[in-house]
C-alpha cells in the first residue's frame, strides 16, 4: 500500500472541487501511476478546469482526507499564455524559461516550429487558432516532465496535429509519464489506452459548500 | 535557472513594451499635456509658475505612472502566465514575491523612466533652476517607484476582478499621499534654495519599505487571484 502511494505520481482521497462557493464535484478518490492517461468527462460547468487546477497545486481542494501532488508537471490551461505582439520562437523561449525548463539554442527552436507548421518569425498576433495551441502545447515535447495536466489540448487542433499529439502522448507514457486531460472530443485512436474519469454534476449545486460539509 | 526565470518574466514586459512604443509614449505625452494645460489656464507670469511647478509636475508625474500601472496583472493573470510563476516557485522553492519583484522592476523601468525623460523639458517650461531641476528628477524617481510598488499590491489583490483598474486607483491614491506631499515639499524647498536632505531621505525611507512589503504583499494577493 505504501509502495504503491510512493510509486503514484498523484494519489488524492476524498477531494471535493469547490467554485465560487458552490461544491462541483466529490468526494473523489484519483490515483495516476506512471504511464497513466486519465480522461476527465463532464458536460460544461462540471469543474474539469478545477479539477485539473487543482491537480496542478495551483488552488486547495475544498475538501480533501490526502493529497499527494506530483511537482514535474506540465500544466496546459485552455488560455494560450501568448504574447499577441511577439513572435512565436521568443514566445516558445518566454513559456520554457519561465517554466524553469531548459530552452534548447535557437535553430533547434525554429525546426521544432517548422515541423509542428507554426511560422516562428510571425508574431502570434496573425497566427491562427490551431497555430497559436500549437505553440502552447510545444513545451511538451521540447521539455520532459512526468506528468502533463492538459485543458482541452485539441481545442482547434486539426487531423494531423491530433494524430502528432497523440503519437507524442504515446512516447511520453511508454516513458513512465502520465497524463491527465480534459476533451470534449472522442481522443485520436493512436492515443494511449486511457481510463476515463467522469465528473457529474453533484445534483446540490444550490447548496453551499458548509452545507455540504456538514452533511 | 533562477536567473533564466527571472529574465524570462522581464524579457516578456520588455519586448512587448519595446514593440509597442505608442504605449510608452502614450503616458509621457499625457503627462506632458496635463502640465503643459496648467500654465494655459492661469495667470502666465514667471513667479506664479514657478510656486505651481512642484505640485503640477508631481501630481501629472505619478497620474501618469499610476495610469499606466493601473492594469498590471491583469492579462498576466488572465493568459494562465502568473499560474507558471506559482507552478515554478512550488516546483523550485523560488519565493513568488522574487518573480513578483521583477515584474514590478520592469513595470517601473517602462511607465517611470518615459515620464523621467520629459520632465526636464516640462520643468524648462516652468523656468525651474537646475538645481530644483535636479531634486525633481531624484524625488520623482523616488517617488514612482514607491508608487509602482503599492499599485502593484493594489493590481494584485483586484487581479482577479472585474474593473480591477477602477478599484487600484481608488486603494492607490489615498496610500501615495504622503509620497507626493514630501516630493513636491522638496521640489519647493529647492526652488527657495532651502534644504531638502529630510524630504528625500522620507522619500529614500518609504521606497526602502516599500520594497521589503510590497513584493510579498502583492505574492499574496496574487496567489489568491490565482486559487479564485
Amino acid at each position: 500500500m505504501t509502495e504503491s502511494a510512493e510509486a503514484a505520481l498523484l494519489a488524492c482521497r476524498g477531494w471535493a472541487g469547490e467554485r465560487g462557493g458552490l461544491l462541483l464535484w466529490g468526494p473523489l478518490d484519483l490515483t495516476v501511476m506512471p504511464g497513466d492517461v486519465v480522461h476527465v468527462q463532464g458536460p460544461n460547468g462540471c469543474g474539469k478546469t478545477t479539477l485539473l487546477r487543482t491537480l496542478a497545486g495551483l488552488r486547495a481542494p475544498a475538501v480533501a482526507t490526502s493529497t499527494s501532488l506530483c511537482r514535474d508537471v506540465w500544466w496546459i490551461g485552455h488560455a494560450n499564455t501568448l504574447v499577441e505582439d511577439l513572435d512565436a520562437a521568443l514566445n516558445l523561449r518566454l513559456l520554457l524559461a519561465v517554466a524553469g525548463a531548459p530552452v534548447p539554442p535557437r535553430t533547434a527552436l525554429a525546426s521544432h516550429l517548422q515541423a509542428a507548421g507554426v511560422p516562428c518569425g510571425r508574431p502570434v498576433r496573425l497566427l491562427s487558432a490551431g497555430q497559436r495551441r500549437k505553440l502552447t502545447l510545444a513545451p511538451l515535447a521540447l521539455a520532459p516532465r512526468r506528468l502533463w495536466l492538459l485543458d482541452e489540448p485539441f481545442d482547434a487542433l486539426d487531423a494531423d496535429a491530433c494524430e502528432a499529439l497523440a503519437a507524442l502522448t504515446a512516447g511520453h507514457t511508454g516513458q513512465g509519464g502520465a497524463i491527465v486531460l480534459t476533451s470534449h472530443q472522442p481522443l485520436p485512436r493512436a492515443f494511449p489506452p486511457h481510463q476515463t474519469l467522469q465528473l457529474r454534476p453533484s445534483g446540490k449545486r444550490e447548496q453551499l459548500l458548509n452545507s455540504e460539509q456538514s452533511a | 535557472m533562477t536567473g533564466a526565470v527571472l529574465r524570462a518574466i522581464f524579457l516578456r514586459e520588455w519586448a512587448q513594451a519595446l514593440r509597442q512604443p505608442a504605449d510608452l509614449a502614450w503616458h509621457a505625452l499625457f503627462f506632458v499635456v496635463v502640465s503643459s494645460l496648467f500654465p494655459l489656464s492661469l495667470k502666465p507670469d514667471a513667479d506664479t509658475l514657478r510656486l505651481l511647478a512642484p505640485g503640477v509636475l508631481w501630481v501629472g508625474a505619478l497620474l501618469a505612472v499610476l495610469l499606466a500601472s493601473a492594469r498590471m496583472f491583469q492579462d498576466d493573470l488572465r493568459s494562465g502566465w502568473v499560474d507558471q510563476w506559482v507552478l515554478t516557485c512550488a516546483a523550485t522553492g523560488l519565493p513568488l514575491a522574487l518573480l513578483v519583484a521583477t515584474r514590478l522592476a520592469a513595470q517601473w523601468l517602462l511607465a517611470a523612466l518615459p515620464v523621467l525623460a520629459v520632465a526636464p523639458l516640462l520643468a524648462l517650461q516652468f523656468g525651474l533652476a537646475a538645481w530644483p531641476l535636479a531634486v525633481l528628477m531624484a524625488s520623482l524617481a523616488l517617488g514612482t517607484a514607491v508608487l509602482v510598488l503599492v499599485t502593484g499590491v493594489a493590481a494584485a489583490l483586484a487581479g482577479g476582478l472585474r474593473g480591477a483598474a477602477l478599484l487600484v486607483m481608488l486603494i492607490v491614491l489615498p496610500l501615495v499621499a504622503p509620497v507626493i506631499i514630501f516630493g513636491a515639499m522638496a521640489v519647493h524647498h529647492a526652488v527657495r534654495g532651502q534644504a531638502v536632505g529630510a524630504e528625500l531621505a522620507l522619500l529614500g525611507a518609504m521606497l526602502a519599505v516599500a520594497l521589503v512589503a510590497c513584493p510579498l504583499l502583492a505574492a499574496v494577493g496574487l496567489r489568491a487571484a490565482v486559487e479564485s
